[in-house]
């Protein structure tokens, strides 16, 4: 088991380099000129000015040296300085990517929670009444415009019923809890303090419901497919010929062996939260990654966009590392084939 | 006995047959469900090709007097803040995204079966490359990506299309090559290898006829999803520009004004109900095709 999770973080680099050369060659393949983007027009009209910034960001080095100085950055944990906010890209990064953290695993968990019953509930009761509601709503919850559904419920529950907080991640009155985790509900709770840990899971609530429509619509949808290819197996004749009751079947045979499958969906969901957060994130003035990206690629600051690309890029290879160590771990079949490898 | 059946067919084995076709059509008729996704995809596409019929207004015109008016008889979604018709903005809007959507699938399914096919078929160093270059893309958020896109190129319907082609493909590509390397074990394969045809002509001409059919009904379904994404895209300000009607532009218009619900929300419909459509033929398919889901199994 070690071995083998040591090799799989062996084939990591060669992935992470790749990434490094993709996102660097997207940024040279495209026409615009960073320069005219974040210096004024007119100053552009200026080639001293214009050769001075060139110098100052390396643009001035061939293509490969400038590769090879992004990637000798990276490793030391530069990713540069983003042109629209004069900041380094890390610091932007660590200021804005725990709200997002924080939204998609608060997201993530609800959803979990929500549709693995759902789901086995939908494929115990194939083409019945609750099949058929829960079929159609996570149905709806995949093709959602969320962006919609977001400002509706903005108008609701904030604008006219007044029980949602205000946008942000915390009342103005308070104060973020001492840095920690980043986390502002995990620091609150470090910090002994309960209330603004509710205040914050309060101003949570509705974005990562809205969130939620998409991933338990995905989730549902996956766990009652599995379930229903384990539904007719024989093993669970076996289990309820021996006289065990419906509910042992289900809970102790059926659930473990259809939820296997559903733990990658997880991973890959979680990843796509982190990125797909983005338009919940610019309406619930939420600030996170996908914000500050959506700002990034306005401005055509590239180093951001590269920051944001390969730093989402980057948990989501470790995220569905550990969903496959988690599913070794979980499958004795899987387990079984690992160690026979390394035999 | 045996004159009989030759006998009767002249008059008989017509209507006969043509009621075992009918029998074995109901049988395969693809159940209610995908009935209605097919419905309503029908019913949006007839609306957005007749918009210069049914539509009684100019989707451009503003009269700002008739400002924000709720859906009447006359104006059915109403108006918008400048007093444009949001009945006639969605139709004319459905001309910008489905073939927009249309053209983003295209792309993706072209440039993914290429590559996935290569791939499969050569298997080795290209296979090899080709899919970890594949891997090395889908590691990325591609929204992030195509938004970069989009935003470098400069905002437009037309960049819109190229920036979410350019992350459409990945998946294509896993599948194509999936199939490809599949159908290549297949005895008729072997034996045209054996009959002597160059390996060109296995592959499009044996290989890839096989292939295509799941990877069309794969494409046809991914329409849906496309649509949301080229709306996503809209909304952000990133894909058609104003004063052109596009769904997820028009939401955004409409977001500054919630109030008047139908500003936003009448352009959100015909996104979730496409997307709703296209995902409902897309299960039907996989019901049907899925021995273990699909339940026939004996």
């Amino acid at each position: 088991m070690t071995r083998y999770i040591v090799r799989r973080l062996l084939l990591l680099i060669p992935v992470l380099l790749g990434m490094t050369l993709i996102s660097f060659a997207v940024t040279k393949a495209i026409p615009t000129d960073p320069i005219i983007a974040s210096i004024s027009q007119e100053a552009s009209n200026h080639p001293e000015i214009v050769a001075a910034y060139r110098k100052a960001w390396g643009l001035d080095q061939p293509l490969p040296v400038q590769y090879f100085t992004y990637v000798w950055n990276l490793l030391h944990g530069n990713m540069g300085v983003s042109i629209y906010t004069h900041r380094a890209v890390v610091d932007d990064l660590l200021d804005y990517l725990p709200a997002t953290v924080e939204l998609a695993t608060v997201t993530i968990v609800f959803s979990v929670v929500l549709s693995i019953p759902l789901g086995i509930l939908a494929a115990m009761r194939r083409g019945g009444m609750i099949d058929f509601v829960v079929r159609m709503l996570t149905l709806a919850g995949v093709a959602m415009p969320i962006f919609w559904l977001a400002l509706v419920l903005l108008n609701i529950f904030y604008l006219r019923l007044g029980w949602a907080p205000a946008p942000g991640r915390l009342d103005y009155a308070l104060q973020p809890p001492p840095t920690v985790t980043r986390l502002y509900i995990v620091d609150s709770l470090i910090a002994g303090d309960p209330a603004t840990a509710w205040n914050a899971l309060s101003h949570l609530a509705l974005p990562a419901f809205v969130l939620a429509t998409w991933s338990v619509g995905l989730l549902t949808r996956m766990t009652r497919a599995s379930m229903l290819s384990v539904l007719p197996q024989d093993f669970l004749r076996a289990a309820r010929s021996k006289g065990a009751s419906e509910f042992y079947v289900i809970r102790r045979h059926a659930a473990p062996n259809a939820t296997i499958p559903v733990v990658t969906v997880i991973g890959l969901a979680y990843g796509d939260l982190l990125s797909g957060a983005l338009l919940v994130e610019t309406i619930f003035g939420w600030p996170g990654i996908g914000r500050y990206a959506f700002n990034a690629a306005v401005h055509v600051d590239f180093p951001a966009i590269i920051g944001v690309a390969l730093t989402v890029g980057f948990i989501y290879t470790i995220v569905n590392l550990a969903v496959d160590v988690v599913y070794a771990l979980l499958d004795p079949r899987v387990r079984a084939s690992l160690t026979a490898v390394r035999a | 006995m045996t004159d009989a059946p030759m006998a009767v067919p002249a008059v008989s084995l017509p209507s006969r047959s043509r009621l075992r076709l009918l029998a074995a059509a109901a049988g395969r008729m693809p159940n209610a469900e995908m009935a209605v996704g097919v419905a309503i995809i029908l019913v949006w596409a007839a609306l957005i090709a007749a918009a210069p019929v049914i539509a009684k207004f100019d989707p451009l015109r503003q009269q700002i007097a008739l400002r924000l008016q709720p859906p009447s008889a006359v104006h059915l979604f109403g108006t918008d803040q400048l007093g444009r018709d949001v009945f006639a903005r969605v139709l004319y809007g459905g001309r910008e995204s489905l073939p927009a959507a249309v053209a983003v699938v295209a792309v993706g399914f072209l440039v993914g079966v290429s590559l996935g096919s290569v791939a499969g078929y050569c298997r080795g160093i290209v296979d090899d490359v080709v899919m970890r270059f594949t891997d090395m893309v889908l590691g990325f958020p591609l929204i992030v990506l195509a938004m970069a896109v989009a935003a470098a190129l400069g905002a437009s319907l037309a960049h819109g299309i190229v920036a979410l082609a350019a992350v459409w493909w990945p998946p294509y590509v896993r599948v194509c090559r999936a199939l490809v390397l599949d159908l290549s074990n297949k005895e008729y394969v072997v034996a045209s290898r054996a009959a002597g045809r160059r390996p060109a002509g296995i592959l499009f001409r044996v290989i890839l006829p096989n292939a295509l059919p799941a990877l069309l009904v794969m494409a046809a379904i991914d329409i849906g999803r496309a649509i949301l994404s080229f709306s996503i895209l809209g909304f952000l300000g990133l894909g058609a520009q104003p004063p052109q009607p596009e769904w997820g532009a028009m939401v955004a218009t409409g977001a500054t004004v919630m109030d008047d619900w139908w500003v936003a929300t009448c352009p959100a419909m015909p996104v979730l109900t496409l997307a709703f459509a296209f995902n409902l033929i897309g299960d039907s398919i996989r019901d049907a095709l899925d021995p273990w889901v699909g339940g026939r199994r004996q």
